[in-house]
């Protein structure tokens, strides 16, 4: 508790640092106008009238209007750059600090928890085995800060605690770790919650964690006490309040009071200040309310404005950029997509593959030829190879599929089954 | 309110306002054109005010006192009196905008050069090319991803320094088998997933892959069901007098009664959580989407020096707080005078002066010379003669012909017998595996588009274990 107490102050600190930066250090701001207070905005000016300024400015990756009067405004100095000549922000090649470095401190890579499509469910795209799998790899690469980039719409229950304890027991002592979210709906944010260091994309949503199966039927009793459960402790991981993921489960209306020193005090009642989430609904948080409420520690659009956020001053995020790429892609990061191309093109195959092996076994027991049905167990032979396969490389596969509680269980019906095509051409 | 949210229900309902609506439109029909024989006398406007809150408003001052001010407000062509309070107005600048002061107007430092330019007082140096891409058909199907992203690829070829894009969905209930406009009471939030397919194209790509930053200007003429959220990503929206967007309303109506009430309240809570998402991309007030989606949250929007002010409630009187959307419970709920006149308050439908008032709508404007004037460029601007919409047309008529195409290759796969002699069966499955081969190939092409399960087809999965399935049936027989 105590090292997860000090490493909150620390990073708090440092998110203090990255507030202030944002406010004087905007990608994109290429004009600065003066007020005569000695404060300086910068951003893009849109119009002077009269000496009144409109300005454009980039308040955590969400781009704001501001109009400053005449009467404040001492002066505008603008960017001899013309917005044609200026760079595009988000793209890989431009991010800050390119400077290859080998200060692992410095070094940072992206890894994707879901992403768009249909690759995203928690448990068949993102897992715990294939971060664990990754872990040396992103050591091979001498990787200091590991973001995770959620873009999920949810998943399977049963892969939560296994999430939570790969990033939690095997990426925190060895990164520092951050989660970046996009979309992190039901499962996927019940897995980023165990992560201190939360930041929004603007579009980014957080929450719906309500447990259901078949026609929209709610886990309840006894399993639903489980899950609340593990969320406390899970939240505890975080650091997060314990009624946030509660409002997230449960219609449980959710509050808080932000005191003058900015600390936040949530309730499960109507007796806060602020209502986050009323009586009767299921909490998900959008960027703006998170970073309101100080449930994420900022927001950032793209990799630069993350690493500001982050207090990041000098970083490299390691990898190769690769076109429609908001960042570059490490070696690590390329595993965990090939990861789930595969497990795409599993998907839509295994029910073939199923269907293949069913009818090549019929066929064999049906046939009296030998060497017939020596054909037709050699492609129940190798779509049992490609079901094979298809598990290795996601192993929830066995349990989702085959109703099989571990890969012992699988082996054994694999086991029999071999055993039964060899007997067919006895 | 929407009394029944099933489909089957729904569609039988609309069936009978449809009818309803015809006869209402031909008692109606001798009174519009009486209507529009009297077009209202344009104002043009010559004065312009700067209000605390930075907002200007142009038009034509009527009249002055010490603490009021009159004038004619002049959007889109159109003129709206109005009185304000002079201690909400930081400047009156009368005459800024004849002719004679914009033409005098000196091009310095105040003003951005080129297409940065956005106030109708600063000219631009050069010409300013414009891009246009008119959204039509329905959402999701004619409008979909794969040709708007060719089209936005083409505005990039030409170089386009605004690209417009005109939102003008269908509302028509023709797709039902009926006549008339959808009523705006009817929702259709799940279309949402299909904005989210389209709207990387305005947040992503057009950042990543054009050199030059286009102005990105959504023009509202009609944004109803899920594309309602697309315009949404973008800063500049500017709607057309008769314009609408909403159609998304009845959320919590979505799943009817099935299952437990908190898991149809996670499903709303998730899909108005992104859809806030999209809302915020584009710097709009994430309850907005609320008051657009869900029926029992009420929202009221008052003015802080002309900035609006949200309220989750009903107005302050105090306050002048008007109401945007009530909770349609009790004396509340909508009633059919109401909802014929599009005039319902349950949910949120935003037309073109609520959406002007709260800032969506940067003003309103009925044809693109409006909207080149409001854009500040209206005597620099080419218009680019692009290909979207020849893009736009083919992608349409090609989904038509996949459609059509892929249930007459289904019905000819079905038809085909496989007997005879061997050397017969192995050709008719071979026919049958070309003819699953090539519908494999037309629902890939439009597969964002198509829904193979509605045209009573095969999915492409299904497809594959057809085709084993043939396979090993030729392995199996015998000659």
């Amino acid at each position: 508790m105590h090292h997860t107490m000090s490493r909150f102050a620390a990073l708090f600190l440092l998110a203090i640092v990255a507030f202030a930066t944002l406010f004087t250090n905007v990608a994109s701001a290429i004009d600065k106008v003066h007020l005569k207070n000695g404060t300086v905005v910068e951003g893009t000016v849109e119009q002077e009238i009269d000496g009144n300024v409109w300005i454009l400015v980039k308040i955590g990756g969400v781009e704001q209007r501001q109009f400053l009067r005449a009467a404040e405004v001492d002066r505008v100095e603008r960017d001899a750059a013309t917005p044609q000549a200026r760079p595009a922000t988000s793209t890989p090649s431009q991010t800050q600090a390119r400077v290859s470095t080998a200060d692992r401190s410095k070094r940072a890579a992206i890894i994707t928890l879901g992403e768009g499509g249909d690759k995203n469910m928690v448990g068949v795209y993102m897992t715990a085995d294939i971060l664990k799998r990754l872990i040396p790899v992103l050591e091979e690469e001498n990787i200091g800060i590991v973001v995770f980039h959620v873009n999920s719409g949810g998943g399977l229950l049963l892969e939560i605690q296994r999430l939570s304890d790969v990033i939690h027991n095997e990426y925190k002592p060895r990164f520092r770790v951050a989660a970046w979210i996009e979309s992190a709906i039901s499962a996927a944010a019940m897995t980023a919650h165990c992560i201190e260091d939360i930041y929004f994309m603007p579009q980014g949503n957080y929450g719906a964690c309500t447990g259901w199966f078949g026609a929209l039927q709610a886990v309840k009793d006894r399993e639903l006490e489980e899950v609340l459960y593990m969320m406390e402790k899970i939240s505890a991981r975080g650091g997060y309040d314990p009624q946030i993921m509660r409002s997230m489960q449960i219609m449980e209306p959710l509050t808080c009071t932000i005191d003058s020193n900015g600390d936040v005090k949530w309730y499960n009642s109507l007796d806060g200040e602020h209502v986050v989430n009323p009586e009767n609904r299921i909490l998900t948080f959008n960027a703006v309310d998170a970073e309101r409420f100080k449930f994420s520690k900022g927001t950032a659009a793209n990799v630069d404005e993350l690493a500001r956020a982050m207090g990041l001053t000098e970083v490299e995020w390691v990898g190769t950029p690769r076109t429609g790429y908001l960042w570059p892609i490490s070696k690590a990061e390329d595993i965990n997509m090939k990861y789930r191309s595969q497990v795409y093109t599993d998907e839509t195959a295994l029910r073939q593959f199923m269907d293949t092996y069913g009818n090549a076994v019929n066929a064999a027991r049906a046939e009296q030829d030998r060497t017939r049905r020596g054909a037709m167990v050699g492609r129940a032979r190798d779509a049992l190879r490609r079901i094979v396969r298809v598990v290795k490389n996601n192993p929830n596969t066995a349990l989702l599929t085959f109703n099989a509680l571990d890969e012992k269980e699988f082996q054994r019906w694999v086991d029999e089954q071999e055993q039964m095509l060899r007997d067919l051409m006895r | 309110m929407r009394k029944n949210p099933e489909t089957r229900n729904r569609r039988a309902w609309m069936g009978h306002l449809a009818a309803g609506l015809i006869g209402i439109g031909a008692a109606l029909s001798p009174m519009t054109a009486l209507a529009q024989t009297k077009a209202p006398e344009r104002v043009v406007a010559t004065d312009q005010v700067i209000f605390n809150s930075g907002r200007i408003v142009e038009g034509k001052i009527l009249s002055e006192t010490d603490s009021k001010l009159k004038m004619l407000v002049v959007i889109g062509g159109m003129s709206v009196e109005t009185e304000y309070d002079k201690s909400e107005i930081l400047s009156i600048k009368r005459d800024a905008l004849t002719p004679e002061s914009v033409d005098a107007a000196p091009a310095t430092s105040q003003t951005r050069p080129a297409s940065r330019s956005s106030s109708p007082v600063n000219p631009v140096a050069d010409g300013t090319k414009v891009y246009t891409i008119h959204l039509k058909g329905w959402f999701g199907e004619d409008i979909s991803q794969t040709p708007l992203r060719e089209a936005v690829r083409d505005a990039r070829m030409n170089q386009a320094d605004y690209l417009i894009v005109i939102m003008e969905n269908d509302w028509d209930m023709k797709r039902f088998g009926n006549l008339g406009d959808i009523p705006n009471e009817v929702g259709f939030f799940d279309q949402f997933r299909r904005a989210e397919d389209m709207d990387p194209i305005f947040t992503v790509e057009i950042p990543r892959e054009w050199e030059k930053q286009p102005k990105v200007v959504f023009w509202v003429k009609r944004a109803m069901g899920g594309a309602a959220f697309l315009p949404l990503v973008c800063k500049d929206i500017y709607f057309s007098s008769d314009a609408k967007l909403g159609g998304i309303g009845g959320l919590e109506k979505s799943f009817g009664s099935t299952g437990d009430e908190v898991v149809r309240e996670k499903q709303f809570s998730l899909r108005i959580g992104r859809a806030e998402g999209m809302a915020i991309t584009g710097g709009y007030d994430p309850r907005l989407i609320r008051a657009l989606a869900r029926t029992e949250y009420v929202l009221s929007v008052g003015f802080e020096g002309g900035r609006p002010v949200y309220h989750e409630g009903m107005p302050r009187a105090d306050r002048g707080e008007i109401l945007l959307t009530d909770d349609g419970q009790g004396e509340n709920e909508d009633n059919i005078q109401q909802l014929a006149r599009g005039e319902g308050n349950d949910n949120l439908t935003l037309k073109a002066d609520i959406a002007f008032k709260i800032g969506v709508s940067k003003g309103t404007v009925d044809s693109l010379e409006d909207l080149m004037r409001e854009l500040g460029i209206a005597r620099t601007y080419t218009l680019i003669p692009g290909k979207s919409d020849q893009i736009f047309k083919n992608w349409s008529e090609g989904l038509q012909r996949a459609s059509r195409d892929s249930r007459k290759l289904w019905e000819d796969y079905q038809r085909i017998q496989v007997g005879g002699s061997y050397e017969e069966r192995r050709r008719a499955r071979g026919q049958q595996i070309r003819l699953l081969d090539d519908l494999e190939k037309v629902l890939k092409r439009y597969e964002e588009a198509l829904n193979p399960g509605q045209l009573g087809l095969p999915g492409i999965g299904d497809i594959g274990i057809l085709r084993e399935r043939i396979k090993l049936d030729q392995l199996r027989d015998r000659k």
